[in-house]
């Protein structure tokens, strides 16, 4: 029966997944794809797991597919980067199962490190692509991209962006699952063996391939033409289609659901139908991806002349960019178009203290920092929860690029800097997803680098995953006998001379493993080891207070960023439903006018 | 018999054609993203079109939260364009001011009198703005004000605030006394039903200061 109900469109991606008889979905953490994963995680009938990095996951996805199930792997689009080198050659074996992989884009980077159009990466690697416009569409596309992987014997990408990932909305669907018969692994090693006499003659497939799907774009329903009336006429997919029909309504579209390879064909009938001189539009988020295409098979469209390649579209910047568009064609100037219509409304208020985000109240992390920002220290940074390191007051990280980037930096920054100035600061989950190999390559090269892992024992960044070194497993499944990975052997059993064991709630502590490790002559590591202030397993102690007779207001607590701590009429106070009694700011007090709140005392 | 004894609104339920637009603004841990899971609930009941769109990620740790919702017949764009919310629903009063460009003309503000000092406040490094009620009825046309400190006594709890708002809100909804039902039997747990119910009927009736 036919069910309504509120899903986001990871929810959706989820459900399309169980509902369309997925087998095994495997996935590491990453905003805005998370969800994916965690939703699927409470289905039945489905294996569903965590995984150390998104190559990992996208590797099991593949080999789960070879071995005949229907197979999903999920990721953010930077993580498409870490998987990209299995993607690139899962184009040329191809898949038993149907295989999905979901890469979840980020214009505008709510919260990723750069904005990269992961569209690219169909046309790179020859693969097909679906772009989902609303949660219903990501029910039913993920069944329509299983069943063109195995038609075309391709993994298929499914492209989302973080207001597809991130928007809920209604879904109608049944709850009935629908399992394809298996199909058994069979040695090919002419398929899946990729040394270069079997490659070559695959490569040619790939090729085919790519021509039979581009046949198949010009049929398939996942694009359609929207009749409307108007004089121009608009070409989208994924988001940017509902910018557009809320900026045109009524304006003819063509809405692009299988968005790689392109239906040249029909989009060229599309745009001709509008006569020589008629108008199209392509209202397309991030790069040029679809206009290029176009304009390479003598399509003319316009897009990027009119609409910025950064950030995120709103309808009201299609509609503004258009209509300027528009009356300059009709003898307008390009200045007069724009101030012809002045906005009404409220002016943003300008000037407003702004509210970033800020490390929480008792968070592990806070103390290195403090101690690193009163080094003299170049941090070679890496990202997490502890990238708010970087951010005023505490400034004590010098770079960020990519996860798993800090160690490489650190060693060689370290090399070509004076001893004990390098120190590099990275999280358990991004150490496991990708800076163990520079650790080796560390010990390898003897850097004199400070390697710190942050072990907070989960991924906080994106939710509080589970990482390889807190819990056994990445799955529901109980394991039985296998611990969880043991950091301090692992640094150890790769060749790390010292590896220090720190709480990072004792500031003296961590200055000592600090100058101790930067006078090391090899590579060293501190590591923390109390857990996220979120787990239900981190402790919380008495909230503390400021007497109102000893704090001079010299303010030197402020330093840590703790919003526990706010100036109040030229003293301190610490809002005692904030505090998690982490005791920094009564250790960085030089007036011991921080002590344990009074009224906790007296009960 | 009905779990919401509240009077009916008068409101016709048939989906509007213009969407009616809301932005639920806050700081994060405040329950903005509960409030407007409840409308979106209530929406779908009453036949809506529905979208929400929010932004996970930084936003989280202390920092801004906002919430879109949009409801009509047929809903495109997941977000709301700068001067057209028909109503703005701020738990924090700085976060409504800076919010306030998206309030259409003829929109009402709804705002929790109550301040939560952003980072650089806390530091001292800048001064939170004394007059932010001032500035928000200076721009806006129409402004409720609700005393949260007030409500929390009233409702023996601050954790169901923004169920409370989502009461408030139900006033300037058109959406009938089942579907709110129905939105809040699908967004709690049967354990905290009875509590946010209790909140929405107070939010139902509570009069701005
Ligand atoms: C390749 C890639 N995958 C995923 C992410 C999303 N992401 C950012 S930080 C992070 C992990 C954070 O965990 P950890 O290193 O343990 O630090 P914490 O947040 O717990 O302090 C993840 C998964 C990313 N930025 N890049």
């Amino acid at each position: 029966m036919e069910r309504k109900q509120v899903l986001s469109g990871n929810e959706a991606v989820a459900h399309g997944a169980w509902k369309h008889g997925v087998a095994f979905a495997s996935a590491y953490p990453g905003t805005p794809s998370t969800e994916i994963l965690e939703a699927l995680s409470s289905y039945p009938d489905l294996h569903a797991r965590w995984c150390v990095n998104e190559k990992v996951a996208f590797d099991e996805a593949l080999g789960a597919s070879i071995g005949g199930v229907r197979a999903l792997t999920a990721m953010k689009h930077v993580g498409l980067n870490v998987a990209a080198d299995s993607l690139m050659t899962a184009s040329y074996t191809g898949v038993g199962g149907g295989l999905v992989v979901v890469s979840c884009d980020d214009p505008g980077m709510h919260s990723s490190q750069n904005e990269q159009d992961n569209r690219n990466y169909a046309a790179f690697a020859k693969v097909p692509m679906l772009e989902p416009a609303d949660s219903q569409e990501c029910v039913d596309y993920v069944g329509h991209a299983l069943e063109i992987s195995e038609r075309f014997d391709t993994p298929v990408l499914l492209r989302l962006t973080t207001r597809i990932s991130h928007t809920r909305c209604v879904v109608e669907t049944d709850d009935e699952r629908r399992v394809p018969a298996p199909r058994p692994f069979v040695k090919q090693p002419e398929k899946y063996v990729m040394i270069p006499a079997y490659a070559r003659a695959r490569h040619r497939k790939v090729e085919e391939r790519l021509a039979a799907l581009a046949e198949f774009a010009e049929t398939t329903d996942l694009n359609r033409i929207e009749p409307g009336d108007g004089p121009f006429g608009l070409i989208a997919s994924g988001a940017a289609y509902q910018y557009a029909k809320e900026a045109f309504p009524g304006a003819p579209i063509y809405k692009l659901g299988f968005s790689w390879p392109l239906p040249l064909g029909k989009l060229r009938e599309f745009v001709e139908s509008f006569g020589p001189g008629g108008r199209v539009y392509v209202i397309e988020e991030l790069d040029a991806f679809i206009e290029e295409h176009l304009l390479a098979a003598g399509i003319s469209v316009r897009g990027k002349v009119l609409l910025s390649r950064c950030g995120e579209y709103t309808p009201q910047a299609v509609r503004e960019a258009i209509e300027r568009d528009l009356g300059e064609a009709a003898g307008g100037s390009r200045t007069a178009a724009r101030a012809g219509a002045p906005k009404a409304g409220i002016a943003p208020v300008a000037g407003l203290p702004p509210r970033p985000p800020v490390m929480c109240p008792g968070c592990p992390h806070r103390g290195v920092f403090y101690a690193l920002s009163k080094l003299d220290v170049n941090v070679m940074g890496d990202i997490g929860c502890y990238t708010l390191g970087a951010l005023p007051p505490l400034r004590a990280m010098d770079s960020c690029v990519c996860m798993g980037a800090s160690v490489g930096l650190g060693a060689g920054l370290a090399k070509v800097s004076e001893r004990g100035k390098t120190a590099a600061v990275i999280g358990d989950s991004t150490f496991i997803h990708s800076g163990i190999p520079a650790l080796v390559d560390m010990v390898w090269n003897r850097s004199a680098s400070v390697l710190i892992i942050l072990d907070n024992r989960t991924t906080a960044m994106t939710g509080r995953q589970p990482t390889a070194a807190s819990s056994a497993s990445g799955s529901a499944e109980a394991t039985e006998g296998s611990p969880p990975l043991d950091l301090a052997r692992l640094c150890k059993a790769v060749g790390v001379a010292e590896v220090q064991v720190i709480d990072p709630y004792h500031l003296e502590e961590v200055h000592a493993a600090l100058r101790r490790a930067l006078a090391n002559e090899g590579p060293s590591v501190i590591l923390t080891n109390r857990p996220c202030g979120l787990l239900a397993e981190a402790k919380r102690d008495d909230p503390r207070a400021v007497s109102r007779d000893l704090c001079q207001g010299c303010f030197q607590c402020t330093d840590l960023a703790c919003p526990a701590l706010v100036v109040e009429g030229g003293q301190m106070r610490i809002v005692e439903e904030l505090c998690r009694g982490c005791t920094l700011c009564m250790q960085v007090c030089c007036f011991n006018a921080i002590s344990v709140c009074e009224r906790k005392t007296r009960s | 018999m009905s779990i919401l004894s509240v009077p009916s609104t008068g409101f016709s339920p048939c989906a509007p054609r213009a969407p009616i637009n809301l932005l639920a603004v806050g700081v994060g841990g405040q329950g903005i993203l509960t409030l407007s899971a409840l409308v979106v609930s209530a929406a779908m009941e009453a036949g809506f079109d529905v979208k929400q769109s929010e932004v996970h990620g930084m936003a989280q740790r202390g920092g801004s939260v906002m919430s879109h919702v949009r409801m009509g017949q047929k809903v495109f764009s997941p977000v709301i364009e700068e001067g057209t919310a028909d109503m703005i629903v701020a738990l924090e009063k700085l976060e409504a001011l800076r919010h306030i460009h998206y309030l259409a003309p003829d929109g009402v503000l709804i705002v929790e009198d109550r301040a939560i000092a952003p980072l650089p406040v806390s530091t001292g490094e800048m001064a939170y703005p004394p007059d932010v009620l001032e500035q928000c009825r200076a721009r806006a046309g129409r402004v409720e004000v609700y005393d949260g400190a007030a409500l929390a006594e009233a409702l023996g709890t601050a954790r169901t605030l923004n169920t409370c708002f989502a009461g408030v809100l139900s006033r300037h909804l058109p959406f009938d006394e089942a579907a709110w039902r129905k939105g809040l039997e699908a967004c709690f747990s049967a354990r905290d039903l009875e509590a946010n119910v209790r909140a929405f009927q107070y939010g139902r009736s509570v009069q701005p200061v």
